[in-house]
C-alpha cells in the first residue's frame, strides 16, 4: 500500500475532518480524526497577572466556561500557596455540580438523545432535537429547556454572571450565599434530582428496553480495552471538584493513584505527524500506537472512565443506579464506549442530589469565603473533572505573579487517542468491500466519537453556529473517493 | 403590524473578543451600545452560543443578532445581512461543537411555545482568522468596524422609527 501522507489541521479552516482510508479489497485500513487546534494561548498568557487567567481561560471556549473558571481557581489557589475557607469550597462545588446538571442535559438530550429516541439511522432531518420533541412530546422537551434553565440559575446566583464566571478568586470566593438565594437553590435541586431519576428512567424505556440498541452498545464495533482516569474522594468515591486521580487497568484494577501536582510523573504526550494536538498516555506503561489493552499506555476520561475508575457514587440515588448499570452491563469495568451514555445520566443524578446535599450544609450561607493569600506566588498545579474528562491547569509565574508559562491539558485532549481507535473500529466493523458510505453509516461512525461528547468548540463561534464535519473516503492509491459534509 | 407602545427590541452581539476577528459581533455592539440610548434596545453580548441562545431571545419582539462568518466568497469585512431563512434549514445533526445553530434555536422556541422575536435581523462580517488567540481583529476586519456600526446604527433608528408608528 503506498505511504500517504496527512497534513495537521491548520488548513481546515475550523472543520473537523475524517480521513478514512482504505485498502485494495475495498476495507478500512486506517483512519484519522482532525481536530483544529486554537493558537497561540501560550503566548497570550505570557506577561499577564495570574489571575486574570480565571478570566481568559472560560472564555477560550463559549461550551464549558465553568469547568475552566474552576480549574483556574484551583490552580490559582496552588500558585498563591493559599486554601480556601470550606465555604468557598462548598459554593465552588455547588456552583460546579450546577454546570454539571446543565451540560450533561444538554449533552444527552441534544447530542444523544437523537440517536437513540429518533433512531441511529434516522433522516438526517429529524435526527436532531426537534425530531426529539416530535417523538416524546413538547412537554418532555419543555422539562428538558426547563432543568437546563433553572441550573443555568443556580451558575448565575454563584457566579455572578451566568456564562463566564467571575466568582473564583485564589484562595476562594468574591459571592457568598444569602438565606433568600439559598431557599431558591433548594427548590431547584428538589426538582433536579427529580429530573435526573426522569431522565434515568427515560434512558431506561427507550434504550434498555429495546434489544436492538442494547445489542448495539455491548457490540464489539463499540468496545476498547484501555486504563480508564477520573478524581476520586477518600473513599474512591467519583468526584468532580476534587481529591486524587485514580487509574484503573483493563481489568479494573486500580494502577495509580496520585496528586494533580505529580501528573507529570504519569501522563506523557505523544506527537504524531498528522496532528498538532498531542496525544496523552500513561507514562509507565508506554505508547505503543493506537491499540487498546493492558500493553497499550492509552487511557480514556469523561462520565464512562470515571465511573470504572471510582468505586461508586457518594450519593445514595446515584449508587444505586451505578449498582444497576454494572450489574445489567456484567460487572466492572465497562468497555461499552456507548454506556458513556448511561454513564453520563447517573452523573447527571449524582450532581443534582450533590447540589441538595451542598445547600443544605449549614456552613453554606458562611460569610468566610475568602483566606488572602500572603505568600510568593511561583507555580501551580490545579485539576477537576470536567463533564468531557479530567482538565488540567499548570502555571508557572515570576515572584510577582506575572505568568511565565501556562499550559492546558483538556478534557477531549485525554480521548483524543481512544477517539481515533474508536473511529476506525467503527469503520472498521460498517464499512466493507464495495460498501458506500451513507448517511445513517456515517452516522454510526460518528455515534463513536459522540459518546465522547468531544468539545472542539473554541473556534465555532462563527455562523452558522456549529462545527462543520468533513468525512474523506480514500481508496488504497490515496485517491479520494468519497467526501461527506456536514 | 403597528405597535402601539415601544417595541422591546434585544441587540446581541456574538463572538469572543479573544480570538481574533471571532470578536467583531461584540466590537460592534459595544460601539453601538455606546451611540444609541434608547429605552426600548437592550444590548446583550454572548460568546455561547446554541441553547444558551434560548434563554436570552425570548419575550422579545425584534432580535437583531450581529456575528461573525466565515465564507470565503468575499473578502474579510464584507458585511451580509440575513434573515434566519436565509441560514440553513434546520440542523442536520450536531455532529461537533456541542451545539444547535441559530435557526434550531428559533425553531425549538417556537416548538416549546416560547414568545420568539417576530422579527429577526442578523448581520454577519466576513472574517479571516478565528483560530489565534489575539485580542483584537485583524487590520482588515478592524478597518471595517466604524462603517459596519455606521450602517447598523442608521437601520436600529429606522427600525424603531418604523415600529414606533
Amino acid at each position: 500500500m503506498k505511504t500517504i501522507t496527512i497534513d495537521p489541521i491548520t488548513r481546515l479552516e475550523g472543520h473537523g475532518k475524517i480521513q478514512i482510508f482504505l485498502n485494495d479489497d475495498g476495507e478500512v485500513a486506517n483512519s484519522y480524526f482532525q481536530i483544529p487546534e486554537l493558537r497561540g494561548f501560550e503566548k497570550f498568557c505570557e506577561g499577564r497577572p495570574v489571575e486574570e487567567l480565571a478570566h481568559i481561560t472560560p472564555r477560550i471556549c463559549g461550551v464549558c466556561p465553568e469547568a475552566h473558571h474552576i480549574a483556574s481557581s484551583k490552580t490559582l489557589d496552588a500558585v498563591f500557596h493559599v486554601d480556601p475557607p470550606p465555604t468557598a469550597k462548598k459554593l465552588r462545588e455547588l456552583l460546579y455540580s450546577a454546570f454539571y446538571v446543565s451540560d450533561h442535559t444538554t449533552h444527552f438530550y441534544i447530542l444523544a438523545g437523537p440517536d437513540f429516541v429518533v433512531g441511529p439511522q434516522a433522516p438526517v432531518a429529524e435526527r436532531n432535537i426537534l425530531g426529539l420533541i416530535a417523538k416524546v412530546g413538547v412537554e418532555i422537551g419543555k422539562r428538558v429547556i426547563q432543568a437546563r434553565k433553572e441550573a443555568n440559575r443556580v451558575i448565575e446566583i454563584l457566579a455572578a454572571r451566568q456564562c463566564h464566571p467571575i466568582c473564583g478568586l485564589p484562595g476562594g470566593v468574591s459571592k457568598g450565599l444569602n438565606k433568600e438565594e439559598q431557599e431558591e437553590i433548594i427548590k431547584i435541586g428538589k426538582r433536579s434530582v427529580e429530573f435526573g431519576q426522569f431522565s434515568l428512567k427515560i434512558f431506561d424505556d427507550i434504550v434498555l428496553k429495546n434489544k436492538e440498541y442494547v445489542d448495539l452498545i455491548l457490540s464489539d464495533s463499540f468496545t476498547h480495552k484501555t486504563y480508564y482516569m477520573g478524581l476520586v474522594d477518600d473513599q474512591n468515591k467519583v468526584n468532580f471538584y476534587d481529591g486524587k486521580l485514580r487509574v484503573v487497568d483493563p481489568d479494573g484494577k486500580e494502577f495509580a493513584k496520585f496528586a494533580a501536582a505529580d501528573y507529570l510523573q504519569h501522563l506523557s504526550e505523544h506527537v504524531e505527524p498528522w496532528s498538532y494536538l498531542k496525544f496523552p498516555f500513561l507514562k509507565k506503561v508506554g505508547w505503543k500506537g493506537f491499540v487498546d489493552g493492558k500493553d497499550s499506555g492509552v487511557y480514556r476520561v469523561a462520565p464512562l472512565a470515571r465511573l470504572n475508575a471510582s468505586d461508586g457514587m457518594a450519593t445514595p440515588q446515584a449508587q444505586e443506579a451505578f449498582e444497576k448499570m454494572y450489574d445489567t452491563l456484567g460487572g466492572k469495568p465497562v468497555h461499552a464506549t456507548l454506556a458513556t451514555h448511561w454513564a453520563r445520566l447517573i452523573e447527571l443524578l449524582y450532581a443534582a442530589e450533590r447540589i441538595l446535599e451542598l445547600i443544605h450544609d449549614p456552613e453554606i450561607t458562611s460569610d468566610e469565603i475568602r483566606t488572602i493569600p500572603t505568600a510568593t506566588p511561583d507555580e501551580g498545579i490545579g485539576v477537576v473533572e470536567a463533564p468531557r474528562g479530567t482538565l488540567f491547569h499548570h502555571y508557572v509565574t515570576d515572584e510577582k505573579g506575572f505568568v511565565k508559562r501556562a499550559n492546558l491539558i483538556v478534557g477531549t485532549v485525554n480521548n483524543y487517542a481512544a477517539i481515533n481507535m474508536s473511529i476506525k473500529k467503527a469503520a472498521q466493523g460498517l464499512i466493507k468491500k464495495g460498501t458506500q458510505v451513507s448517511e445513517g453509516l456515517l452516522n454510526m461512525i460518528e455515534m463513536a466519537f459522540r459518546a465522547y461528547d468531544p468539545c472542539i468548540g473554541c473556534a465555532t463561534h462563527s455562523l452558522p453556529g456549529q462545527m462543520p464535519l468533513e468525512v474523506n473516503i480514500h481508496n488504497s492509491r490515496g485517491e479520494l473517493i468519497q467526501v461527506i459534509k456536514r | 403590524m403597528l405597535m402601539t407602545h415601544e417595541p422591546k427590541i434585544l441587540i446581541l452581539g456574538l463572538g469572543n473578543t479573544l480570538i481574533s476577528d471571532d470578536g467583531i459581533g461584540i466590537f460592534i455592539l459595544q460601539n453601538l451600545k455606546e451611540q444609541l440610548k434608547n429605552p426600548s434596545c437592550d444590548f446583550q453580548e454572548s460568546s455561547a452560543g446554541g441553547l444558551r441562545l434560548l434563554d436570552l431571545l425570548p419575550n422579545y419582539e425584534i432580535a437583531v443578532i450581529i456575528d461573525s462568518i466565515k465564507t470565503g466568497k468575499n473578502p474579510p469585512g464584507h458585511i451580509y445581512q440575513f434573515t434566519i431563512e436565509d441560514l440553513q434549514s434546520p440542523d442536520p445533526h450536531p455532529s461537533l461543537g456541542h451545539t444547535i445553530s441559530l435557526p434550531t434555536v428559533f425553531e425549538l422556541g417556537k416548538q416549546l411555545g416560547y414568545a420568539m422575536p417576530r422579527k429577526v435581523i442578523i448581520y454577519a462580517v466576513e472574517i479571516s482568522d478565528n483560530e489565534t488567540m489575539h485580542e483584537g481583529c485583524t487590520p482588515q476586519v478592524a478597518a471595517t468596524l466604524p462603517q459596519h456600526t455606521k450602517r447598523i446604527l442608521s437601520d436600529l433608528q429606522r427600525l424603531l422609527r418604523e415600529n414606533m408608528q
